[in-house]
C-alpha cells in the first residue's frame, strides 16, 4: 500500500521533471551567438548598434571554421537595436557569450549606462563582457576585418588581455563597471581602442570617466601606466622608459606597494594626498651608456624623480577630467566622514593637492651589471 | 501510531532543523532590502536582528520548560482549554499555510526570474509543493535525517562564496563605522528579522528532542548563531562587493554578485548556486507543511491526512497569490500579524502559565 503511494508519488515527479524542460528548453541549432557589440550615437538621438555573431561552418569530418557576420541597425534603445538585428539573422540572438562591448566616444560622452542597462537586467546578460570605449565610432572597429584569421571579437579580447598584462589598461567587465559607476568616492578608467592603421587595432590608452560619462580626456602610452600604478593597479609587469643623457633607459615593474595618505588643514580644510608608490622591477635596457656599471641607488632616485614629473602631468589631466581615478573621495569619506558629507565631492574634486611620491627601486640589473 | 508520530530526535538534527528553516529564500535579496535604510551598517542590522531572536528564543524556552515534552499546540490546550485552545491552534495553522504559501510564491518568481522564464508557474508549484509533500508526510526524525544529509551543501555554498573575493571588494563601503546612526539600523534589522523568520518551529521540535532536556536552549541559541553569522557574512561579502549605489538597485544581491563571475571551465555561477540553494528554499516549505500539521494533530495517520490537505491548500493560496499584481501590502500584513503569533502569543502564554494552573496533561487532542 505504502510503495504504492510511493510509487505514485515517483511516477508524478519524473512526469514533471521531464516536463519541466519543455518550455525552456533552448536548443543551440536555433541560437545566433553573438560575440560582440558595438554602440555608436547616430542622428537625432538615435542609438546605433552593430553586433558581430559568430558563424560555425563545417569543413566536413568533424571540423568546423569559425566566420563571423556584421550586423547594423539604428533604433532609440538598444532593445529596439536588438530586436531588428534579431529580424535580420537567422535564429534567435543570444547575448550571452557576449565578450566584447565597444561605445563610440560621443555615445560614451552621454553616458554609458542607458545601451547598457538591458544587458544588466537580463538574467541572460553576460556580466564577464570587457568593456572599451573607441577613438571614433565603434561599429568601425567591430566591423574591422579579421585579426590573424580569428572573429574580430576574439582577437580584441586577445589584444585586451595583452594590454592589461603589461598595465597599459584596466580590464573592466560588465560587473566591475556597473559597481564602479554608481561609486561615489572614485571614478572609472576604461580602456581606448583606435585604429592604430588602416590593418591594425590598438589598445593603448585610458579613458577617463566622470562618473557613468566620458571626460572627453585621455591618457595613453607610459601615462596610462603611471596612472594605473598610482591607482594600485599592476597587471603582470608594467614598463616605465625614462629618458637618459644618451638614449633610453627602460624599467621593469615587478612589484607595487601603494600607499595613499590624506592631510587637511585645519584651518582652511584644504585636502592634500600624497600617492605614495614603491616600485620594485628590474632595469631591462640601458641603451645610452654601454659598458658602464648602473650606480643602483642613484639610478633609482634619477628615475623617481622623473616618474614624479610624469605623474604630475597625469594628476593635472585627471583632475582637468574631474576624473577621480585613484579613489581618493573613497578613503575621505572613511577617514573624514563628517567632511566628505557635506562637501560636494565633484566640485571639490579639481582643486585638492594630489603630491606623488615616486621610489623606484632596482633589483636587478639583469645579465648585464 | 503514537510512538513514530512522535519519534524522538537528537540536539544534533534539532539544530539542522531550526538551520534549515531559518535560511531560505529572505537571504538571496536581504542585502540590497537592508542597505536602503541601514546603508554601510547593514551587516550590523542583521547582528542585532539576531540578538532579537535570541530574546524570543529565551521565552520560548521558559514556555518550552514549564511544559516538559509538550509542543506548542498541547501547551495551548492545557492552559486555555479545550475550546480556545483548539481555536488557537487553528489560527496558527492558517498563518502557517499562509506563510508557506508566501513562501513558495516567492520561491516559484525568483525561479522565474532567475532561471526558468517560460515555465508556467503551477509546474513549479506542483514540483516544489509536491517534493516538500513528499517528505513533510513522514515523521520528524525521517526529515530531521534529510536535513542533515543536505546541510553539507553548506559548505559548497560558503565554498562558492569566496569566489565573489576575486572582484574588486572595498572595505570603504562599510566603514566607518555606525555611520548611519541608531534608527537607520533599527529599521535594517527588522527587515531582517523577517527575513530569518523560521526559528519558532523550535516550539514544536523541542518537545520531540530524547534525552536530557536541559540543553534545548543551548542548541536554539547555537542554530540562532550560526543562522546570524551565516546571514551576516553574506550580507558583508554583497556590502564589500558591489557599491552601495549597485547594491540598492538589484534584487537578488547575493546571486548577482555570482553572476560577474566566469572561470574557463565553468560559467555563471549564479545559477549552480541558485540550485543548490532550492534545497533549503525547499526545506523551509517542509518545516512549514510539518508544525501546520503539528500544530492541529498528533496521531501519525491523521497527521498525514492533515498534511496532504495542507500542501493541497498552500497550492492553491500560492496559485493565487502568484497572480496577485502586487504583494507589498499582502506580505506587509502577513508580516506583521505573524509576529504577533510568534512573538507576542508565546510571551501572553507564558505570563498565564503563571498565573493559571494548567489542567491535568491534555493528551492527544
Amino acid at each position: 500500500m505504502i510503495l504504492r503511494k510511493i510509487a505514485t508519488v515517483m511516477n508524478g515527479l519524473l512526469i514533471g521533471l521531464t516536463l519541466s524542460a519543455c518550455w525552456d528548453s533552448q536548443l543551440l541549432t536555433n541560437k545566433k551567438i553573438v560575440n560582440g557589440i558595438s554602440f555608436d550615437a547616430g542622428k537625432d538621438s538615435q542609438l546605433e548598434g552593430s553586433v558581430r555573431t559568430i558563424v560555425l561552418e563545417s569543413k566536413g569530418g568533424g571540423q568546423f571554421d569559425v566566420k563571423d557576420e556584421f550586423k547594423k541597425a539604428a533604433g532609440a534603445s538598444s532593445t529596439i537595436v536588438a530586436s531588428k538585428i534579431d529580424n535580420m539573422l537567422p535564429g534567435t540572438v543570444e547575448i550571452s557569450k557576449t565578450h566584447i562591448i565597444i561605445i563610440g566616444e560621443e555615445l560614451a560622452k552621454k553616458g554609458i549606462l542607458a545601451p547598457l542597462e538591458p544587458i544588466f537586467r537580463s538574467p541572460k546578460g553576460f556580466l564577464e563582457a570587457h568593456l572599451l570605449i573607441s577613438k571614433g565610432k565603434a561599429s568601425e572597429i567591430l566591423g574591422f576585418k579579421r585579426i590573424e584569421n580569428n572573429p574580430i571579437a576574439f582577437g580584441i579580447k586577445q589584444i585586451l588581455e595583452g594590454a592589461h598584462r603589461g598595465t597599459l589598461v584596466m580590464d573592466p567587465t560588465l560587473y566591475s563597471v556597473w559597481s564602479g559607476v554608481y561609486d561615489p568616492g572614485s571614478d572609472l578608467v576604461l580602456p581606448l581602442i583606435r585604429k592604430a592603421t588602416n590593418s591594425s587595432l590598438a589598445i593603448d590608452g585610458i579613458a577617463l570617466m566622470q562618473g557613468s560619462r566620458y571626460s572627453g580626456v585621455s591618457v595613453s602610452g607610459e601615462e596610462s601606466t603611471i596612472l594605473l600604478l598610482m591607482r594600485g593597479t599592476l597587471g603582470k609587469i608594467a614598463t616605465l622608459n625614462f629618458p637618459a643623457e644618451h638614449g633610453v633607459i627602460s624599467f621593469q615593474v615587478r612589484k607595487l606597494i601603494r600607499k595613499m595618505s590624506l592631510t587637511i588643514d585645519k584651518g582652511t580644510s584644504a585636502i592634500e594626498c600624497t600617492v605614495k608608490v614603491e616600485l620594485f622591477g628590474s632595469i631591462v635596457s640601458d641603451s645610452g651608456e654601454l659598458g658602464s656599471v648602473i650606480d643602483k641607488a642613484q639610478l633609482g632616485k634619477k628615475l623617481s624623480a622623473s616618474a614624479n614629473a610624469q605623474a604630475a602631468g597625469v594628476i593635472r589631466q585627471m583632475q582637468q577630467a574631474d576624473c577621480d581615478a585613484l579613489g581618493i573621495g573613497r578613503l575621505l569619506s572613511v577617514q573624514q566622514p563628517g567632511l566628505w558629507k557635506k562637501m560636494n565631492w565633484e566640485n571639490e574634486y579639481k582643486d585638492i593637492t594630489i603630491k606623488p611620491d615616486f621610489h623606484i627601486h632596482i633589483r636587478s640589473t639583469g645579465l648585464l651589471n | 501510531m503514537n510512538a513514530t508520530a512522535n519519534a524522538s530526535i537528537t540536539k544534533t538534527q534539532l539544530f539542522f532543523l531550526i538551520v534549515k528553516t531559518q535560511i531560505g529564500i529572505g537571504l538571496l535579496s536581504l542585502p540590497s532590502d537592508i542597505q536602503h535604510s541601514a546603508k554601510g551598517d547593514s551587516w550590523l542590522s542583521v547582528l542585532l536582528a539576531g540578538a532579537v531572536i535570541q530574546l524570543l528564543l529565551l521565552i520560548y524556552w521558559r514556555l518550552l520548560k514549564k511544559f516538559q515534552g509538550a509542543n506548542l499546540s498541547q501547551i495551548i490546550v492545557s492552559l486555555l482549554g479545550r475550546y480556545a485552545g483548539k481555536a488557537l491552534n487553528l489560527i496558527y495553522y492558517v498563518f502557517f499555510i499562509l506563510i508557506a504559501a508566501y513562501a513558495s510564491t516567492l520561491y516559484v518568481q525568483l525561479i522565474r526570474t532567475w532561471m526558468l522564464a517560460l515555465t508556467p508557474g503551477w509546474m513549479l508549484f506542483l514540483l516544489i509543493i509536491g517534493t516538500s509533500l513528499y517528505l513533510a508526510c513522514d515523521n520528524l526524525r525521517v526529515i530531521a535525517r534529510f536535513f542533515v544529509l543536505a546541510s553539507m551543501l553548506f559548505i559548497v555554498l560558503v565554498l562558492i562564496s569566496f569566489l565573489t573575493f576575486s572582484h574588486e571588494t572595498h572595505l570603504a563601503y562599510v566603514l566607518p563605522l555606525g555611520q548611519s546612526g541608531i534608527s537607520p539600523i533599527l529599521e535594517g534589522s527588522e527587515r531582517t528579522f523577517f527575513s530569518m523568520l523560521g526559528f519558532e518551529v523550535s516550539l514544536y521540535f523541542v518537545a520531540q528532542v530524547q534525552g536530557e532536556r536541559s540543553g534545548g536552549i543551548g542548541v536554539m541559541s547555537l542554530s540562532n548563531v550560526f543562522v546570524t553569522i551565516f546571514y551576516t557574512y553574506f550580507v558583508f561579502i554583497c556590502q564589500i562587493g558591489l557599491s552601495p549605489g549597485a547594491l540598492t538597485q538589484v534584487n537578488e544581491p547575493v546571486l548577482y554578485i555570482l553572476k560577474g563571475l566566469s572561470y574557463q571551465l565553468f560559467d555563471r555561477i549564479d545559477l549552480i548556486f541558485l540550485t543548490i540553494w532550492i534545497i533549503p528554499m525547499t526545506a523551509t516549505l517542509v518545516c512549514y507543511l510539518a508544525i501546520a500539521g503539528k500544530s492541529l494533530t498528533v496521531k501519525q495517520p491523521s497527521y498525514r491526512k492533515l498534511v496532504v490537505f495542507s500542501a493541497i491548500t498552500v497550492f492553491a493560496c500560492g496559485w493565487i497569490l502568484s497572480a496577485q499584481e502586487n504583494l507589498d501590502v499582502f506580505s506587509k500584513w502577513l508580516e506583521y500579524s505573524y509576529l504577533i503569533m510568534i512573538a507576542a502569543v508565546p510571551l501572553l502564554l507564558l505570563l498565564t502559565s503563571f498565573l493559571v494552573k494548567p489542567n491535568k496533561k491534555v493528551e492527544a487532542t
